[in-house]
């Protein structure tokens, strides 16, 4: 009898569990079949509305920067236009097919050839071409926001709702100038300060492939031990990266993770927190930096470093009947010896070189000191020497800056195109420096003596 | 008493199986969870005339779905593939019904025997399939009789029927006699007729002329049985006389080959149906490939070199007549150049190389198309030859104005 009460409980038990699919259902309010079908007219309806205007931020692999697209999502065609390097830098548009299918979960396709886009999933001509995606499973859609995953390749791209009165043509204006306004190549590391106060160093940003490595310590050993690679694309508003920075915390485990970054008023990129930021870094080191020559700006200067400089002109004029023109700070010929790689003030006397060999020392992160030995084994270049020796206000002047610890500012801390180097117990002594990029610069690393 | 048990225990199956049942009874098996979905055309949508024209001539037609907007679920993921233009694929859509859909119907009487035996799916991808590790392409795929997929679609040119033809005409027939062997397998005569000649490894390294030779009709068709009778169908029926005519010369050819040919790279091969013995001297180390260009064809049926003589040995020597000796004493000019008894010239002679390969290369493609002609007619009614001038009148009489009226079927939908 036993026996017999087991057998019922089991068959009890048994009966109960054949329910419980129900009550799965019940969880989701609906089963998968109806649920993936509302999901599907819900984002079809979804990119259609409001206008059916989206910017879709796209990367077709990690090895080049990402792209932006314009799209006018319409009932079964969707106009998208674009403007890149493949498109020859010319807008280009074109119609073609799109849906929202039940596939791998809800995804949306482009699923007849549009020129601006399928180029990046055309596989000639070696089968893989530059490997992007035109099918995206949806991953999350909100009003003006739907994230999708490339089915083939994962890289994450973003559809941003578009509702200003921006043609296509002004939206791309205005992401090349924010491109332009986000990088220069007279600045060739970047800092990232996390919300912690982590800094890391990266370059490669112009070609928008970065190489992120720890700022401090050894910089030659970090960026080829440490190295977190990673690739960016211009938006209408600043940058975003392929992927959330996520290797951040294997540094600092309290780091927030940024992904997209704000172009601010001073020039610095500013993550979703408010706090990660990336900047030209310290001032100091930008005119340390090898790769830039500073000319000083005739027309505005002031105070002790104005009188000293014309007077320097002056004398120049009346002891060897020279105008003095061009007068910058700079890396001096490196190509020419190595007696002469050495940091310089470097100026023209008609047509001759003049440079005046300095070294400098970093007090802060926007403060130097420079100084000059006139017994060096090589202080000044032969006409450096005849300058500097026929010329007394010019070791005036060489003294005054030489006893003054000099300060920086800029407009743009990310982009630096002039500094204002001053004095820093008198910032009304001062020079605008012009930053160009310095002809003689050669990465030393890449130098055979 | 245990028989007892055995009825109670029997009982409580029952009701076991009669709970189980009633427990389930409130969704029930009579409703599906699918959503509907209607096949209704939406006049509004963007490809509105395009849908229904491929419904009206497809889809109602032959039972048979058109897909131009590519999902890559349907298509072997291993390649990177994109999708069809829309323009091209409407061009592509008239155009496979005029010239191969149309003919059979021409060909046998009624849409019966494509409703049938033809494709369910015909797939468009935009783009070829190129294997990243081989390199080589796939211009068509036909899978298990149910779908035909036409690749490179973007390329395509309208204005040029023969490469239609051969890219994508032929491809469907190729794909169409699979489905067709699949359906009623090849003749067992077909199958012994070239083995020991195939390559299924390195065909796409054999010269075309060369497997014309050993009796293929094309390098893919000596990869193996099954694409040598699909190859020798496929162009029996789209390759024009001229393009057969070269097919046959080349078949009853020799081919001389110059280069390794123990390499695994047949590519580096380069193969001649010409040669000549450098200046005439008849050794094997002496002997040279050249091809047609390089020679005259002479009225007395013979061949020689262009622009190239004989030579003598040594220095000419003159002599008090003003003729000239080479070192050998025979006569020769000037420039040492031999001379024969009227005084001209001795050209360098050119030969047939001798088709050495063991195949009559002309006999076995005959005896593969009578077979398939045989087939055709024996397992499906239809007359190839028939099919055949159906589809090169289609091809000879084809105009731009013809596919703009084609398209107009679309275009002109209201």
């Amino acid at each position: 009898m036993k026996k017999l009460f087991y057998i019922f409980a089991l068959g009890l038990t048994l009966s109960m569990a054949s329910c419980a699919p129900s009550e799965v259902d019940d969880i989701f309010d609906e089963n998968p079949a109806v649920r993936i079908d509302n999901a599907v007219k819900n984002y079809t309806e979804l990119l259609k509305s409001n206008g059916g205007r989206w910017n879709m931020k796209y990367f077709a692999n990690g090895d080049e920067g990402g792209y932006n697209f314009m799209m006018l999502f319409k009932n079964g065609s969707v106009e998208i236009s674009g403007k890149n390097y493949y498109t020859g830098d010319a807008f280009v548009q074109d119609e073609s097919m799109w849906e929202v299918i039940a596939d791998y979960g809800p995804v949306l396709t482009f699923n007849t050839y549009n020129e601006v886009f399928h180029l990046f999933s055309d596989p000639v001509p070696d089968g893989t071409g530059l490997g992007g995606d035109y099918e995206f499973i949806v991953m999350k859609a909100e009003e003006n926001k739907i994230t999708l995953r490339g089915k083939k390749t994962g890289i994450t791209a973003v559809l941003e709702r578009v509702t200003d009165n921006v043609t296509d043509q002004e939206f791309f204006a205005e992401v090349e100038a924010n491109r332009a306004a986000s990088f220069s190549t007279l600045v060739d590391t970047l800092y990232i300060t996390t919300s912690t106060g982590y800094q890391f160093a990266a370059v490669g940003h112009n070609d928008e492939v970065w190489t992120i490595f720890p700022a401090a310590g050894d910089r030659a050993a970090n960026i080829i031990d440490y190295p977190e690679i990673m690739n960016s694309m211009s938006t209408r508003n600043g940058i975003r990266f392929m992927e959330p920075l996520s290797f951040f915390t294997e540094y600092d485990p309290e780091a927030f993770i940024p992904q997209d970054f704000t172009i601010q008023e001073d020039g610095s990129l500013l993550a979703e927190d408010g706090v990660t930021r990336i900047t030209a870094g310290p001032l100091s080191n930008v005119f340390a930096a090898k790769l830039n020559t500073f000319v000083v700006d005739k027309t505005d200067m002031g105070g002790d470093f104005k009188t000293y400089y014309e007077n320097f002109t002056t004398g120049a004029r009346a002891a060897l009947r020279r105008t003095i023109n061009d007068l910058c700070f700079t890396y001096f010929n490196i190509f020419d010896s190595r007696r002469f790689n050495r940091f310089a003030m470097q100026f023209k006397a008609a047509s001759l070189s003049c440079a005046i060999f300095l070294d400098y020392t970093i007090v802060d992160d926007n403060t130097v000191s420079i100084s000059f030995n006139p017994n060096a084994a090589t202080p000044y270049n032969n006409n450096g020497k005849t300058y500097y020796n026929g010329v007394e206000q010019l070791r005036d002047f060489i003294a005054m800056l030489t006893s003054r610890q000099l300060s920086f500012k800029t407009d743009n801390v990310l982009r630096p195109t002039v500094l204002t180097m001053y004095d820093k117990a008198n910032p009304e002594n001062y020079f605008v420096l012009k930053m160009t990029q310095n002809a003689n610069y050669v990465d030393e690393s890449t130098i055979e003596y | 008493m245990k028989k007892y048990f055995k009825y109670i225990g029997a009982i409580a199956l029952v009701a076991m199986a009669a709970m189980s049942l009633s427990s389930c009874s409130e969704k029930g098996f009579d409703e599906t969870i699918f959503p509907d979905v209607t096949d209704e055309l939406d006049p509004s949508s963007y490809t509105y005339k395009f849908d229904k024209w491929l419904k009206e001539n497809y889809l109602d037609v032959y039972n048979l779905e058109f897909q131009y907007r590519l999902k890559d679920t349907e298509t072997d993921m291993y390649y990177n593939l994109e999708p069809a233009t829309l323009t091209n694929s409407i061009d592509l859509a008239v155009l496979a019904k005029h010239m191969w859909f149309d003919v059979y119907e021409e060909v046998t009487g009624s849409k019966e025997f494509v409703k049938m035996y033809g494709p369910r799916i015909l797939m468009l991808v935009g783009s070829p399939a190129i294997n990243p590790q081989s390199g080589t392409i796939v211009v068509g795929l036909a899978e298990g009789g149910i779908k035909v997929t036409l690749l490179n679609v973007n390329t395509m040119n309208v204005n040029n029927i023969y490469a239609l033809n051969g890219d994508y005409f032929h491809t469907m027939h190729h794909e169409f006699a699979h489905i067709l062997h699949q359906t009623k397998s090849i003749p067992r005569e077909f199958q012994l007729l070239s083995l020991g000649h195939y390559d299924a490894s390195n065909w796409q390294d054999r010269d075309p002329r060369v497997v014309n030779s050993l009796g293929f009709v094309t390098p893919y068709g000596s990869s193996e049985i099954r694409e040598d009778f699909a190859e020798t169908i496929a162009n029996y029926i789209t390759k024009t006389d001229a393009e057969w005519e070269q097919i046959w010369l080349n078949a009853s050819r020799g081919f001389w080959t110059e280069g390794d040919e123990t390499s695994q790279d047949l590519s580096t091969l380069t193969y001649y149906t010409y040669f000549y013995y450098e200046n005439n001297e008849v050794n094997d180390e002496k002997r040279k490939g050249t091809t047609w260009n390089n020679i005259n064809f002479n009225e007395d049926g013979t061949m020689t070199l262009k622009g190239q003589y004989q030579r003598g040995k040594g220095t000419p020597t003159k002599q008090e007549d003003g003729t000239y000796l080479d070192e050998d004493g025979k006569l020769c000019d000037r420039q040492g150049y031999l001379l024969d008894s009227e005084g001209n010239r001795i050209p360098i002679i050119v030969y047939d190389v001798e088709d050495r390969d063991g195949v009559d290369g002309v006999a076995l493609l005959t005896q593969k198309i009578n077979i398939a002609r045989t087939w055709f007619r024996e397992q499906w009614n239809i007359d190839l030859d028939a099919l055949r001038n159906a589809v090169q009148t289609r091809v000879s009489n084809y105009t731009p104005e013809i596919l703009e009226s084609l398209r107009q079927q679309v275009y002109g939908i209201q």
